[in-house]
């Protein structure tokens, strides 16, 4: 697969947060986000959720520059993501430190490096010295956590966490749930949430847009949304959440 | 749309054939006419076969002639018979394209069984001796090269037993050794492949549900997993197809084989070039269109891909 | 990584053709090119084993000193190939998309062509001669080697790590040196060497043509050429050459293509095929009499791999009409107590303890029986249908095989058990793409349908689904369950799921039941670690001001637990005795130190400390 830079890069003034206007992402003759308009400010995190072919991975994959778009982004600067597999986003063959200086640039010396490390590991709740293993060595939590402060190295003006706890058990979900809760908190980041589990960005964002069929069908505070939601298909997705008795 | 875009590319591909085959004539260092007669002919000889081909007039004008040759069956005069060079290739590939074909359907026939046994009897890590007596076998027949194979029985079968006649097509039994030498290599390398796909499938969802409504073993395989494992039995076998090509030009060669690659081994060496350059464009443009032949096939075949889905 | 016989046996090829290359000039070179006038064409004597040559040179010294010969132009052909494929697979990976579409489909086309055809023409080309042969077997080899190189760089460049790279402005080289060759170089080199083996066969098919070495220097080939008129008279005139070649082209090829392979092949799991073997069959306890009203009874269940065992013990039952939920993280045992109760676990996988199905052990009940009383589903409904038949086809056949319905009979009973599914009758010709993921697990609870079942055993059956989806289908479970009266086993990772469609609930870890529980009372659970799962999951309402509750630790893979208590490590409440003694089932709970009703705080404190997480994912589960 091919990667594409930004067609229109827009004002990519330094900062937090993004402004997204008229997003349209289309494959072949398939249009899969059809005129998405959203903007997160800095220190938010805004969930974007959505079923299987809504087109919330396509926003995410478009506005990290690795699928073609149209339409208008404002800021966003070095938009970093964060991917739903842990097993398939650190490369096999680089220890733990060399993945997460990658976006440093080169300006650094040796020691700089190894410094940045060892404070990007501790950010996201990791130990500094896992910087001398390799990827296999950990687990999936820690892989997640270790792809989040790769992200965080390059000082992202927006993230992307793209279904990051989709593929984790239950019991270490909650551990990378708080986590993206505190970096928003303590670096006052701005990220876009997608996910397919409303209880979940509920309990993460603090807006929800509900994507359906590449267009979104409602957006507003995490509370209104899920508290009282406005459109059909919001509450249809709301009532198939499953509830514990 | 998809099947137009595979016709498009093989139009394309034989447009490659045909460029290359003209092209082939021009790369040789020298002058082929020169390096045909030798170096003992008289230059007005030379100069004399050189016109009488056309090769003194500019490129563009050699290359439009060849290619309307083509178009209307001529492909050019042999330097040494002065024999059309089609009139010998229509006389030579019959006995090529006999030879393939029984040793294609020879392949087919073993491994696409000898595979799904194997795979039955090595499935999850079972049977250990089946498994390494047949990955042995079919790895050492799958890297030894036909021509050993050949001599090998010409050899033993053809001069020590003297059971098998050792050159020539003449009835059924001269077929057995050079269909034999040519078979071993793709019915190796297509049970191994039937093998490993068939254990691939054995470990999909659908043979655990069809295990769950506990259907009989045999219907299992031959009614849900042969069906899957077609697919890339026959990608790889019309690959195999095209490489037998290549490799009937050696074993034209040792039996003395009255095929179009003996032919062309004959035109290499003695720097017939017009009759090779003849013979690749054949040869090419056969391969091709087995290619394509078997890509619409499988399309036919592959609900998925007819509906190019996930192509 | 395991060498197989073939790599052992190639390398002992190899090793013997390199000695003979670096020896054979020295040692035979002046008796392989002693003119003897008097005894020219001759075959097997005591002083020629393999006979002599046109010139009464011998034959085996012949042999024995063109090893160098043959190896070397293979070698130079080889790299000459190596040189040229591994460019143009790499290539794209630098280039812009058109001009890598481009290099991608020249590549392809050359692939295309025979490739001894292609060593010809280019034999032809740079004219016929060794030099001639070289660059004809390289150039042939090439195309080979540009598509493998292209498809492993493929393959990497679609993994997140690259997309990851690209984000954080890594240039194209970079990537193509850092991320990309790193990651396909040990293939690359495996197939480099079983592509030495073939330029070999190459170049001596080449000069046994009359294409390749021209005399007086010699090769294999150009032996074997030499020889071949003569094979009618003395066959054993070419066995030096053939054998020669045949050694070191198969050496060679066997070498690169099965370390090749096994090093593409994913590690075998820990501790499979190693370990002892543990007694079989049903460790029958007299005295245990099934419960009448049970459709199914789970006895002391384990399930073990070689020396690993995944399931531990575990023993429940399944009323008539109850839906039991199992859940459980990933590796805790549930899918493999699914299979076990389906009588499906793959080899080498070995059973021991009771399943019995209204009563009878599973053993004991025929093909039929089992085809028509047991019904399964299973997580990807897209793969658990086969993409090749019809759906009609696919559930036609239990009733033809198990019930000796006509065709017709079995088709009509389909669409009614489709329709009954909610699924149109017309999707009984359709192939299983053809429908949407809800529909396709709708036909998958409609194939268990086609006979009578009393249980169904349906594993993660709404994972795959999306939300809104998945409800509709839990519905129908549901709905059948009331329907027929059968029982259900429905495992999910989800304990939300399992709570909310189910009667009981057993919580697994590390391959125990760790507690069973009526699913109302999940929040009230016993068992810490049931607790803490319940905490740490968020739904609809939990409080957004408090941190999710998250357990520190992994679960222990199945071959790493031992005696005492698998979550003593992970637990807030764990003393020597947990560390110590396994604890059993009793009262619904497996704990040395259940909470009683209404207690909180059970486990430690949602920890951020990722240190204390150790790679332990386990396979299934």
């Amino acid at each position: 697969m091919r990667l594409w830079r930004r067609q229109e890069g827009g004002d990519r003034a330094a900062g937090g947060g993004v402004k997204v206007v008229d997003l349209r992402v289309r494959y072949g003759g398939f249009t899969a986000v059809d005129g998405v308009s959203f903007e997160i400010a800095e220190g938010e995190v805004l969930g974007l959720v959505g079923e299987s072919g809504s087109g919330k991975s396509s926003v995410g994959r478009a506005l990290a520059g690795l699928v073609p778009y149209e339409g208008e982004v404002r800021g966003g600067a070095r938009t970093q993501m964060v991917f739903q597999d842990p097993y398939g986003s650190l490369n096999p063959r680089l220890r733990i430190g060399a993945a997460v200086t990658e976006g440093l640039g080169s300006g650094l010396s040796r020691e700089e490096r190894a410094r940045e490390a060892g404070r990007l590991l501790e950010t996201v709740g990791l130990a500094a010295d896992l910087v001398g293993r390799y990827p296999r060595e950990l687990s999936g939590g820690q892989r997640q956590r270790v792809a989040l402060a790769r992200a965080l190295g390059a000082r992202p003006g927006l993230l992307i966490a793209d279904e990051i706890t989709s593929a984790l058990d239950a019991s270490v979900q909650g551990a990378v749930l708080n986590l993206v809760r505190d970096l928003r908190d303590s670096l006052g980041l701005a990220v876009l949430f997608v996910s397919h589990d409303l209880a979940v960005v509920r309990y993460v964002c603090d807006r929800v847009a509900v994507l359906r069929e590449g267009r979104i069908v409602e957006c507003g505070t995490v509370d209104q949304v899920t508290g009282s939601p406005g459109h059909e298909y919001t509450k249809a997705l709301l009532e198939a959440v499953p509830r514990l008795k | 749309m998809r099947w137009g875009r595979r016709v498009v590319r093989f139009v394309l591909s034989l447009g490659g054939v045909v460029v290359a085959s003209f092209a082939m004539l021009h790369l040789i260092p020298g002058d082929p006419v020169r390096a045909a007669l030798g170096p003992t002919a008289p230059a007005d000889v030379v100069a004399r076969r050189r016109s009488e081909l056309g090769l003194d007039r500019p490129l563009p004008d050699q290359f439009t002639a060849y290619v309307g040759g083509i178009f209307r069956g001529d492909l050019g005069e042999s330097f040494l018979s002065r024999r059309p060079a089609a009139e010998v290739i229509g006389d030579r590939l019959p006995a090529t394209v006999q030879l393939v074909a029984v040793t294609m359907l020879l392949a087919l026939a073993v491994a696409v069984p000898l595979g799904m046994w194997a795979a039955a009897r090595t499935e999850n890590g079972r049977g250990r001796c089946t498994e390494l007596a047949f990955t042995t076998a079919t790895g050492a027949l799958s890297v030894v090269p036909e021509f050993l194979l050949a001599v090998g029985m010409v050899a033993v079968f053809g001069v020590t037993l003297g059971w098998l006649p050792v050159a020539g097509k003449d009835g059924p039994a001269s077929f057995v050794m050079p269909v034999l030498a040519l078979a071993a290599g793709p019915t190796a390398l297509l049970a191994r492949l039937v093998r490993v796909e068939t254990l691939r499938e054995l470990g999909a969802d659908y043979v655990r549900l069809a295990r769950a409504k506990r259907l009989p073993p045999v219907r299992v395989h031959l009614r849900h997993l042969l069906p899957n494992t077609l697919t890339a039995t026959l990608t790889t076998g019309g690959l195999l197809l095209a490489s037998l090509l290549g490799g009937s030009v050696v074993i034209e060669y040792v039996f003395q084989w009255p095929g179009l690659g003996g032919a062309a081994v004959e035109a290499i060496a003695g720097k017939d070039y017009a009759l090779a350059q003849a013979a690749v464009l054949v040869y090419g443009a056969i391969s091709l269109t087995v290619l394509l032949a078997v890509d619409l096939a499988l399309g036919l075949l592959d609900r998925r891909s007819a509906l190019g889905s996930r192509g | 990584m395991r060498r197989s016989p073939a790599a052992r046996c190639g390398a002992v090829l190899v090793a013997l053709t390199l000695v003979l290359a670096v020896l054979g000039p020295w040692v035979w070179g002046a008796e392989a090119a002693r003119f003897d006038p008097m005894h020219t064409l001759e075959g097997h004597s005591s002083a020629h084993w393999l006979g002599t040559d046109d010139g009464g040179r011998d034959m085996l010294a012949r042999t024995l000193a063109a090893t160098r010969l043959s190896v070397l132009l293979a070698a130079l052909a080889t790299a000459l190939g190596a040189v040229l494929g591994v460019t143009l697979g790499a290539l794209p990976s630098v280039l812009g998309e058109r001009a890598a579409r481009f290099v991608t489909a020249v590549v392809n086309g050359m692939t295309a062509i025979p490739v001894l055809l292609l060593a010809m023409f280019a034999a032809l080309v740079a004219g016929t001669g060794t030099a001639g042969a070289v660059v004809g077997i390289g150039v042939a080899s090439a195309p080979g080697l540009a598509r493998l190189t292209r498809t492993l760089a493929a393959g990497v460049e679609s993994a997140d790590y690259v997309a990851a790279a690209r984000m954080l402005g890594t240039g194209r080289v970079r990537v193509l040196t850092r991320h990309i060759l790193p990651n396909i170089a040990e293939p690359l080199i495996l197939s480099v060497t079983a592509a030495l083996g073939y330029a070999l066969l190459g170049m001596a098919t080449l000069s046994l043509l009359g294409l390749g070495v021209q005399p007086p220097d010699y090769d294999w080939g150009r032996l074997l050429h030499d020889a071949l008129p003569r094979v009618y008279v003395d066959p054993e005139v070419i066995a030096g050459p053939a054998l020669a070649v045949a050694v070191a082209g198969i050496g060679f090829t066997l070498v690169g293509e099965s370390l090749a392979r096994a090093a593409a092949r994913t590690p075998v799991p820990p501790g499979a095929g190693k370990g002892a073997e543990l007694p079989l069959g049903p460790a029958s306890r007299p005295g245990l009499s099934s419960a009448s009203e049970a459709v199914l009874e789970v006895r002391d269940l384990t399930v073990f791999f070689g020396g690993v065992t995944p399931v531990r013990g575990v023993s429940f039952t399944v009323a008539s009409g109850e839906v039991v939920g199992i859940v459980g993280e990933s590796g805790s045992g549930k899918s493999l107590t699914a299979l076990a109760v389906g009588g499906l676990v793959p080899y080498p996988g070995r059973v021991r303890g009771d399943v019995l199905l209204e009563g009878k052990p599973l053993g004991e009940l025929s093909r039929k029986e089992l085809g028509t009383r047991l019904a399964m589903v299973f997580q990807d409904p897209l793969s658990a249908l086969n993409p090749a038949l019809r759906v009609g086809t696919q559930l036609a056949e239990t009733a033809t095989v198990h019930l000796g319905m006509t065709r017709r009979e079995a088709r009509a009973r389909a669409v009614a058990r489709l329709e009954r599914t909610g699924v149109a009758a017309e999707r009984v010709s359709s192939f299983p793409h053809e429908l949407s993921g809800g529909m396709r697990q709708r036909a998958v609870i409609a194939m268990g349908l086609m006979g009578d079942p009393r249980l169904i055993v349906a594993d993660e059956p709404t994972t795959a689904l999306d939300t809104t989806v998945q409800r509709k289908v839990l519905d129908l479970l549901g709905e059948v369950v009331r329907d027929t009266g059968a029982g259900a086993v429905l495992i999910s990772h989800d304990i939300a799921v399992v709570s909310s469609r189910c009667d009981r609930v057993l919580v697994m870890y590390a391959g125990r039941v760790v507690e069973e529980v009526p699913a109302d009372r999940l929040r009230k659970a016993r068992h810490p670690y049931t607790r803490a799962l319940v905490a740490s999951i968020p739904d609809l309402g939990t409080d957004r001001s408090l941190p999710l509750a998250s357990i520190p630790g992994a679960q222990p893979v199945p071959s790493a637990v031992g005696e005492g208590c698998a979550f003593a490590d992970r637990c807030g409440f764990a003393d020597e005795v947990c560390l110590r003694e396994t604890p059993a089932l009793v009262g619904g709970v497996a704990c040395h130190h259940p909470s009683g009703e209404g207690a909180v705080g059970a486990s430690k404190e949602g920890s951020r400390d990722g240190r204390g997480e150790v790679a332990a994912e386990g396979s299934g589960g």
